[in-house]
């Protein structure tokens, strides 16, 4: 049996004086009398035989004893099992913002210090406990509920390694997991002005110089690499900060040195020959986060063209000089997306056929304009119609994208399978701007469908989208291995380096640097305390989820006690009217 | 510290005697006429003379009239029965003058009833009401009242009572038993039923006190009071109702009833309360 509130159990106080009174009460003489029944009321007439009279007082204080005994109990809050206590619920909010991982001159960081608080913290309420941690989705550290020790050894498992977020979400969920009857303790490294009733808060961080990354960007084709870095100093004089590159290898290295002013930033730009994962340090100081960042080469996916046009012909020809003009596209390997002629049958998704079959109920017909377009559509994204000659053949099935006259020229099918009714040999398509477009386009399309990330260099707090295929993908790093839901979408990493994992292969990498002014930034970190100005205790008496047998047991008690006694007390009070 | 007054009674006994009443008598064949023909002296009827009839009741006269033989039927001669019913309750000992008030009166009741030639009989109310006939005093003095059952309540266990001329009852009437039911069955087959009430100052005039735990008696059921001054009150209205229903129950038993308390002095009590209802003075 666990006891929420041992101040209930002063109540107890009450047995003594129970018993006190009623030896005082036993201590008036007894009087015999010939007949009692004269003095009693009318009432008594109708109670039971002497019996139950005689048995009356002593039961009578049992009942009272249990009834204050229960009173007692209920005040106390006792219940049979402490892992539903509510009374002893300790929630502690642990600021997960980076700048939490701050070493404060040689001392522990502040990190080590919010943990060494909250054991203690725990230690001393006992009962349950909860652990939050805040970011921009809070998740629960430890619990929700469970043992104050069990609660404790969850403590190691907390990085903070959140981006700058509110922490408005983590308490809402701390106070709707404490209820009426818990206690809220957020810890944090800079003392909040805007903290909501019933949330103690504890600061311990100190203003500090920072020097770190704040941006970072790394852009790559097949033979350069372009590397663009930016440096702020939160300290109060200017700087010139020293920065040294590497690659994976070693086989690169270069230093470099930045001069930021006090309270500013400032870019660092780089192009070199292109490299592998490139690391970029600055010289340590009171927040080691913030000054490594490691930047993945960043190319797009290539995608695989497969080529069924026939040969020396003019389709073949211009689609072979957009493929020349194009990188990251590859002929062969693959069939991503196939080229294929406008007659032919049963064309797999992602195709696109070209030719404009005529007839003699649908002659070939050249259109200079207006060319109706669906503009929204990716694929005709910045294609210009302008000048064109247009020569279109019978119309082709699938969902028109250009139409002109009565004719559709682009056209879409489920699949996706692209038709577009084109004579490129009749037609001046080929040689403008609007030819190249349309099939990056198609490519660009084709692109952001294949699995794996989009970017591959993101800062921490950024939605990642990700592109997963058929087969199992995990995710894997950061500590841990998950597995993704194919229909994922977008996603949220603590900063690390991640490998994404088809059916156990390496299919793509990410790397997540905690890039952020807002936690870099220490100079206006404080300590102090900020007490709860709701006190828990006087709405724990009335907490709604307290346990209620003690209650139903005083209850019953007390109206045993009045069966057994009331008519007495009414006599005396009818007498005393 | 009250004590058993031999001497009042001795001086009671040439003082007074049992009320007789003028209606039927019946008991065992003595002094006293009877309800039935007999051989007294007073006219209970005529009728015709009968084989076997005593030719000295032959009513001369009567036959010069009639010419018919007339005998004259006289009223038999008897000693009636007279019951001394005496309340063995724990109330009745409430306090030694209470008891002692009781047995002396009872003491005289018997002893004026054996003076009188009546045939005397003691009815003791227990658990099992005892009857003791022609009781000696000495008897009568060592009945204690240890009974927890009111008096209706014993006597209802056992046919105790008896066709009698007289019966005396002698009880405080402090319970709760229907009064009517109760002065009937007392009045049944008695040719006279005299109540005398015999109760304690303490019955009657309760002292005030801070609080107290009463005890009945006899059911030991308990009550705490506190004794002010409107609760003694309260009693005393009680009390006095009672009183009245005793009394109305009574009249309509056709018995008398009177009254005595015990710490008032024997021959006062005996003058004042039982001299009429239930004594007459000797002349």
């Amino acid at each position: 049996m666990s006891v929420g509130a041992p101040l209930g159990l002063l109540a107890l106080l009450g047995v003594p004086a129970l018993v006190a009174l009623y030896f005082f009460r036993r201590r008036s003489a007894p009087r015999r009398v010939s007949a009692i029944f004269l003095w009693r009321s009318t009432e008594d007439l109708t109670q039971s035989g002497p019996r139950w009279q005689k048995l009356s007082r002593e039961a009578s204080l049992a009942l009272e004893i249990l009834a204050t005994v229960a009173a007692a109990l209920f005040l106390a809050d006792a219940r049979c099992s402490p892992s539903t206590g509510q009374q002893t619920h300790t929630v502690i909010v642990l600021d997960s913002g980076l700048s939490m991982q701050a070493h404060p001159g040689g001392a522990a960081s502040i990190a080590e210090q919010a943990t060494k608080l909250a054991r203690e913290r725990l230690d001393r309420a006992g009962g349950i406990a909860t652990i939050i941690a805040s970011g921009v989705k809070p998740h629960v550290l430890a619990g929700p509920a469970i043992p104050e020790q069990d609660a404790i050894a969850k403590l190691k498992d907390w990085v903070p390694s959140e981006p700058s977020h509110p922490f408005e979400p983590a308490w809402t969920l701390a106070r709707e997991l404490a209820g009426t009857s818990g206690r809220v303790l957020f810890i944090t490294d800079a003392l909040e002005k805007q903290v909501p009733k019933g949330i103690e808060v504890v600061a311990l961080g100190q203003p500090l110089a920072n020097v770190g990354f704040i941006g970072a960007y790394r852009a790559d084709t097949a033979t350069t690499t372009t590397l663009r870095l930016r440096v702020a100093n939160f300290g109060p004089s200017a700087q010139t900060v020293a920065v040294h590159l590497t690659d994976a290898t070693g086989k690169f290295s270069r230093d470099a040195s930045v001069s930021v002013d006090a309270g500013g930033s400032a870019p660092f730009a780089l192009d070199i020959p292109a490299v592998g994962e490139l690391t970029a340090t600055l010289p340590d100081d009171a927040l080691a986060w913030d000054n490594r960042v490691v930047l993945g080469p960043e190319r797009p996916k290539p995608v695989h063209l497969k080529i069924a046009l026939p040969p020396d012909t003019i389709t073949t020809d211009v689609v072979a000089r957009f493929i020349a003009s194009e990188e990251d596209i590859i002929v062969g390997g693959g069939s991503d997306l196939t080229f294929l002629p406008a007659d032919a049958k049963e064309p797999p998704p992602w195709s696109i056929l070209l030719g404009a079959p005529a007839s003699d109920a649908t002659p070939l017909r050249a259109f200079v304009g207006p060319f109706i377009t669906v503009k929204s559509h990716p694929l005709l994204e910045d294609v210009s119609f302008n000048g064109l000659v247009w020569p279109a053949g019978a119309n082709p099935a699938g969902t028109p994208l250009v139409t002109a006259g009565d004719r559709t020229l682009l056209s879409e099918e489920r699949g996706p399978r692209f038709h577009l009714n084109l004579d490129l040999s009749r037609s001046n398509v080929a040689r403008t701007t609007a030819w190249p477009v349309l099939l990056g386009n198609l490519v660009e399309m084709r692109r952001r469908t294949l699995p794996g990330f989009v970017r591959h260099n993101v800062a921490a707090g950024e939605e990642i989208a990700v592109t997963l295929g058929e087969g199992t993908w995990t995710l894997k790093g950061g500590g841990e291995t998950r597995t993704l839901s194919t229909n994922l979408g977008m996603l949220t990493l603590r900063p690390g380096e991640y490998t994404l994992l088809n059916d156990g292969k390496d299919a793509d990498a990410i790397h997540v640097n905690a890039l952020d002014a807002g936690e870099s930034d220490l100079r206006t970190r404080n300590s102090g305390t900020h007490d709860a100005s709701e006190r828990i205790t006087s709405s724990a008496l009335l907490a709604p989820n307290r346990s209620a047998w003690p209650l139903v047991l005083m209850l019953c008690a007390l109206l045993a006690d009045y069966a057994l006694a009331a008519p007495g007390r009414r006599r005396l009070s009818q007498e005393r009217a | 510290m009250s004590r058993f007054d031999d001497a009042a009674v001795e001086r009671a006994l040439r003082l007074y005697r049992i009320v007789i009443p003028r209606t039927a008598l019946a008991g065992r064949v003595g002094g006293i006429t009877g309800s039935r023909a007999g051989g007294s002296l007073e006219l209970h009827d005529f009728r015709e003379y009968q084989p076997g009839d005593d030719v000295r009741q032959l009513d001369w006269n009567a036959v010069a009239r009639t010419g018919q033989l007339i005998v004259r039927v006289r009223r038999e001669e008897v000693s009636p029965r007279v019951e001394v019913v005496l309340d063995a309750s724990r109330s009745m000992a409430i306090t030694p003058a209470k008891a002692n008030r009781a047995l002396e009166t009872a003491t005289l009741l018997v002893r004026l009833a054996q003076l009188q030639g009546l045939e005397p009989a003691l009815i003791v109310t227990r658990a099992q009401p005892e009857r003791v006939r022609r009781p000696a005093p000495e008897e009568i003095r060592r009945v204690t009242f240890e009974s927890a059952l009111p008096l209706g309540e014993s006597l209802r266990r056992s046919a105790v009572l008896q066709a009698c001329g007289v019966r005396l009852i002698v009880s405080d009437f402090l319970f709760e038993t229907p009064l009517d039911d109760l002065c009937l069955r007392l009045s049944h087959n008695a040719a006279f039923v005299g109540l005398v009430q015999i109760m304690d100052e303490s019955d009657v005039t309760p002292e005030s006190a801070a609080g107290a735990t009463l005890v009945d008696s006899e059911s030991e059921e308990r009550l705490d009071r506190i004794l002010n001054r409107r609760i003694l009150e309260t009693y005393k209205r009680r009390l006095a109702a009672h009183q009245a229903q005793l009394v109305a129950s009574a009249r309509r038993a056709h018995a008398a009833w009177c009254q005595g308390v015990a710490q008032e002095p024997f021959e006062a009590m005996l003058r004042k309360r039982l001299l009429g209802p239930v004594l007459e003075a000797r002349s």
